[in-house]
């Protein structure tokens, strides 16, 4: 070979790693950027899940009132009412299962105010928080856990 | 192929070096950036703050633990039994039902501690919360510790 077919030769392959090494690197850095906005979209999930615990007792379709004012807790006997109309709130609670488990003083009973599972899923995480709640049947305060599941 | 000389061939191995260790300075920072510490905090402090509301509400004997820990903090007694010795148990019953964590529960009277439920520790605190009634007045707070 002549030294200029070995210059061509020789460009070739340059540009040829050069394309191979560009290749690789964007499916990289289309594989991170999409496992990034994966991992901020479950981020923002967590986030919002998270925000449900102190959003629920908050809720004035759940929280007790006594003469007009606010009590921080959940009334047992607005729940089955909620339950009714539960499906208009997934923009709010998305794919997750409500929990109320009355805890204390016994009588352990639970209550799912709101269920909305998807058909398939990777995982389930679970947050739970305290709560205080109103039982008019025996007007009485109780403890009871709120349990959110949620799916991703 | 064109040979390195001995201080070309150092200054690649430096360059080298250099790159390994901004890589693993940059892995480091990810995870010391993305720790999921404050998100932790803030929802240990809504569950201590739904806790101590809760427990403050909880009805035993036609009133609330509220009342019970009041009579502690008077010395009085309560439902016919100790104020002191009651409460602690209904709270300690609470948090054992409603909670995974180690909990500590306090309650002062002007600052004075007159009822505690568990070891103090460095946990994630509620806000004071005022009760009171007919006969006096306390403030109440729970720490979040760790889990058991």
């Amino acid at each position: 070979m002549r030294r200029g077919e070995i210059q061509i030769y020789e460009t070739i392959l340059v540009i040829f790693f050069f394309v191979v090494i560009f290749v690789f690197g964007f499916l990289f850095f289309y594989k991170f950027t999409l496992e990034g906005i994966r991992s901020d979209n479950l981020d923002y999930e967590e986030f919002k899940s998270r925000q449900l615990i102190s959003y629920i007792p908050s809720m004035y379709e759940l929280r007790c009132s006594s003469m007009l004012a606010e009590v921080e807790c959940i009334d047992l006997g607005k729940i089955s009412g909620f339950k009714k109309v539960s499906t208009a709130y997934f923009d709010i609670f998305g794919y997750k299962r409500v929990i109320i488990k009355e805890v204390y003083p016994g009588n352990v009973q639970d209550f799912v105010i709101y269920e909305k599972i998807p058909v398939k899923y990777k995982s389930k995480e679970v947050i739970a928080s305290p709560l205080s709640i109103y039982s008019p049947k025996d007007d009485s305060y109780k403890v009871a856990k709120l349990i959110i599941e949620w799916y991703h | 192929m064109v040979s390195l000389k001995k201080g070309q061939t150092e200054i690649v191995g430096l360059v080298i070096v250099v790159i390994i260790l901004v890589i693993l300075a940059l892995i480091f920072l990810k995870f010391y950036i993305t720790g999921n510490g404050d998100k932790d905090s803030s929802v240990k402090s809504v569950q201590a703050n739904n806790l101590v509301n809760a427990i403050k509400m909880v009805t035993m004997c036609n009133q609330n633990i509220g009342d019970a820990i009041i009579a502690c903090c008077n010395n009085n007694d309560f439902c016919g039994r100790d104020a002191c010795r009651l409460s602690i148990e209904e709270i300690k019953k609470i948090m054992d039902s409603s909670s995974e964590e180690i909990i500590y529960f306090e309650a002062k009277d002007n600052d004075d501690l007159c009822l505690s439920v568990n070891n103090d520790c460095n946990g994630v605190s509620s806000s004071i919360n005022f009760i009171r009634n007919n006969d006096g007045e306390a403030q109440i707070q729970v720490k979040i510790c760790s889990i058991k």
